[in-house]
């Protein structure tokens, strides 16, 4: 197999900054000049949620309590709907040779109800709940793209420091041409450390 | 977080609120903190040498976990027979154990996920610790149904709709089948909530280590997490959701577990009342597990400085509070026995008086509405050991009340020619011991293992109270440390 022609790989332009409000102000600055950069994706990294980050970054709502609705909703259904086919299902179809009949195990215990919908509200409820909570985490866990043991910006040493006391900005670009400027204009915006590291395409 | 920001970390944010002395609440977190000190400071017992005092605990406790394998194996070669439960009294140690293991997982998610949704900044070093205690506490309290039906290794087609050859399915209407459900729907919630708090320290134990294999080890429980903002802003969502979630999860446990007794006909438990002073009651037995075990661990592991005098005042005060309401739940219980005038209920209330288990139920009133009271006088409930005390005395009170509600309405029922007494065997104890000995193994495991203290959550509380501060200082944004 060759390739006509190589894919550009992407170059991942780092700074770490001392200040929250100073790796926010940058980000701001980048994105105002995204006009003369050209497309750039950017990000913040910090160890716990910073304010205004989202704002600075333009970034949406999480789909996350959406999902967590659609999987509350179908541990739900699944909930009353085993507790139903397994106690109360007692249906007969077709006649003649095609006859068939879907039976669940009909238990009487005190004379109640074989379908005795009260009754089914605790474990409908518990599935409701455990359902949702796996689209809590799954959810969360899959549009953040975990688990994802390698990622470029791992490559560079003093990134490290983003999980205890510093925060971080990366621009990522296609264009070798830019990795120098960006570099430099993020030591201008007042990075401490700046590095870059190249990715090669797949 | 509205209580953080009431409570300035800096000396002269204090001068200037001109609060008198002895009327200023000690802080979240003590003195002049920056990210780098609360991660070397929170980070050190992983890293360290656990030290003799922890090896000496760990062997205490892995000898009572080893005989409750001697119990488990001695059980199922032999057979449930092994317990002192016989006619009339079927019901003793295992769903005394059961209720009170359950019961003090309840504080976990309470601290956790209750405390979240109002934001109180409390919770905020103490919720990592309390939902530890919850998935092991959560472990003990599950092993005793399951023994208890004789074969565990066929439980699962009782208990769970796991399709099968012989046809056979749960009983959907019986309060054991939702227990079943609740408590695993309650362990699986807890452990992803626990794990979802874990992942960004995770990921600060895996760039913090110096060594190779932690590294390693740590980054691959990390998931590779990055801190990214849209991390973030997805991880916000799941946190607060799973808050959401386990709230009205937390009040269902033990609303179920209540179950098991309340729909009965029994007198004792045949009332309505036990639903809402079940979940009382785990919150207060809860509670003083809470403290028995953080008052020791911050002294031994270094934790002062983000496990203040605040935390622990403030758990003594829900100990007082939900002590007063499993008093109103005995209270509402006796007067309900009497105002019904029924022989059964109030020949069973008078049982529990003069009966032969009475020193027991006297004890239990002692320890769970009498010795609470203490901390309604700051002296004491600022006083360590009296705390330590009163929070090894409410979990005996605590485990009294179920054996009260077990053993002392199954011995005297209706018919007096059925009447018996229970006495545990060897076995019971061994097996009982045997679960502290596993909850104490896990315990320390997860002390040495895993930063007790969610980091990620007071570094972010920190950062907070400096906005807070800076704001109300009028100087724009935080700028760094202090």
């Amino acid at each position: 197999m060759s390739a006509a022609k190589p894919k550009p790989s992407t170059h991942w332009v780092l700074g770490g900054f001392k200040q929250a409000d100073k790796c926010l102000d940058a980000i701001r600055t980048l994105r105002k000049d995204e006009v003369e950069t050209g497309p750039v994706e950017l990000d913040i990294y910090s160890n716990y949620p910073i304010h205004g980050a989202e704002e600075a970054l333009g970034m949406k709502k999480s789909k996350v309590p959406f999902i967590v609705l659609c999987c509350a909703l179908f541990g739900a259904l699944n909930g009353y709907g085993i507790q139903t086919w397994a106690n109360a299902t007692s249906v007969s179809f077709l006649s003649g040779p095609w006859a068939g009949s879907l039976r669940g195990y009909l238990l009487n215990v005190g004379g109640r109800d074989a379908h005795a919908w009260a009754l089914n509200i605790p474990v409908t409820f518990e599935l409701t709940i455990l359902l949702g909570a796996f689209g809590a985490v799954f959810g969360m866990l899959a549009l953040n793209g975990l688990p994802r043991l390698h990622h470029p910006v791992f490559e560079v040493e003093a990134f490290r420091s983003a999980q205890i006391d510093r925060y971080w900005l990366s621009v990522a670009t296609k264009d070798e041409s830019k990795r120098e400027p960006l570099q430099a204009k993020l030591a201008a915006l007042g990075a401490e450390d700046v590095s870059s590291v190249e990715e090669p395409a797949e | 977080m509205s209580s953080a920001t009431e409570a300035p970390t800096s000396a002269t944010a204090m001068e200037k609120l001109e609060v008198p002395e002895h009327m200023r609440e000690p802080a979240l977190i003590e003195g002049p903190q920056t990210d780098r000190t609360l991660t070397d400071s929170i980070l050190h017992p992983v890293w360290r040498d656990p030290g003799r005092g922890w090896w000496m605990m760990l062997g205490i406790t892995s000898t009572f976990l080893g005989i409750l394998v001697l119990c488990i194996t001695y059980l199922i070669l032999t057979g449930v027979g092994v317990w002192g439960n016989n006619s009339p009294v079927y019901w003793a140690f295992d769903i005394i154990n059961f209720v009170w293991w359950v019961g003090i997982g309840h504080a976990g998610t309470l601290i956790s996920a209750i405390l979240l949704l109002f934001q109180q900044g409390w919770r905020t070093s103490i919720n990592r610790f309390a939902e530890a205690m919850t998935l092991f506490a959560v472990i003990c309290a599950a092993m005793f149904p399951a023994l208890h039906t004789g074969r565990p290794w066929f439980a699962a087609y009782w208990l769970v709709p796991i399709p099968n050859t012989m046809q056979m399915w749960p009983n959907f209407k019986s309060p054991l089948v939702w227990d079943v459900f609740a408590i695993s729907t309650y362990f699986t919630v807890s452990l992803l909530f626990w794990f979802v708090g874990l992942i960004p320290d995770l990921a600060t134990l895996r760039d913090a280590s110096v060594s190779r294999t932690r590294r390693f080890v740590y980054g691959i429980f990390a998931l590779g997490w990055r801190g990214s903002a849209r991390h973030w802003n997805n991880w916000k969502w799941s946190y607060l959701l799973l808050a959401g979630l386990s709230t009205p999860l937390v009040l269902s446990v033990h609303t179920i577990v209540s179950f098991d007794f309340a729909t009965s006909i029994l007198p004792g438990w045949h009332t309505t009342i036990f639903p809402p002073y079940f979940v009382a009651g785990a919150v207060f037995s809860g509670f003083a597990m809470v403290l028995s075990l953080l008052i020791p661990a911050r002294q031994f592991m270094g934790l002062k400085h983000v496990v203040t005098m605040r935390h622990i005042e403030n758990m003594c005060k829900v100990i007082l509070v939900t002590g007063w309401m499993v008093t109103f739940g005995y209270a509402c219980e006796m007067f309900a026995d009497w105002y019904s005038g029924s022989v059964f209920e109030i020949g069973q209330l008078m049982t529990r008086f003069k009966g032969p288990y009475a020193p027991l139920f006297w004890l239990l009133i002692f320890c769970n509405c009498v010795v609470p009271q203490v901390f309604w006088l700051k002296s004491l409930r600022t006083n360590l050991v009296v705390i330590w005390i009163v929070a090894a005395l409410v979990n005996v009170g605590m485990w009294l009340e179920r054996f009260v509600i077990v053993v002392i309405s199954l011995h005297q029922d209706f018919i007096p020619a059925s009447w018996g007494m229970y006495r545990p065997t060897i076995v019971d104890i061994g097996m009982f011991t045997g679960t502290m000995g596993l909850f104490g193994t896990a315990f320390l495991l997860f002390l040495k293992f895993v930063p007790a203290v969610a980091l990620a959550e007071v570094k972010e509380l920190r950062y907070e109270t400096e906005l807070a501060e800076s704001h109300a200082h009028g100087q724009g944004h935080g700028e760094g440390a202090h």
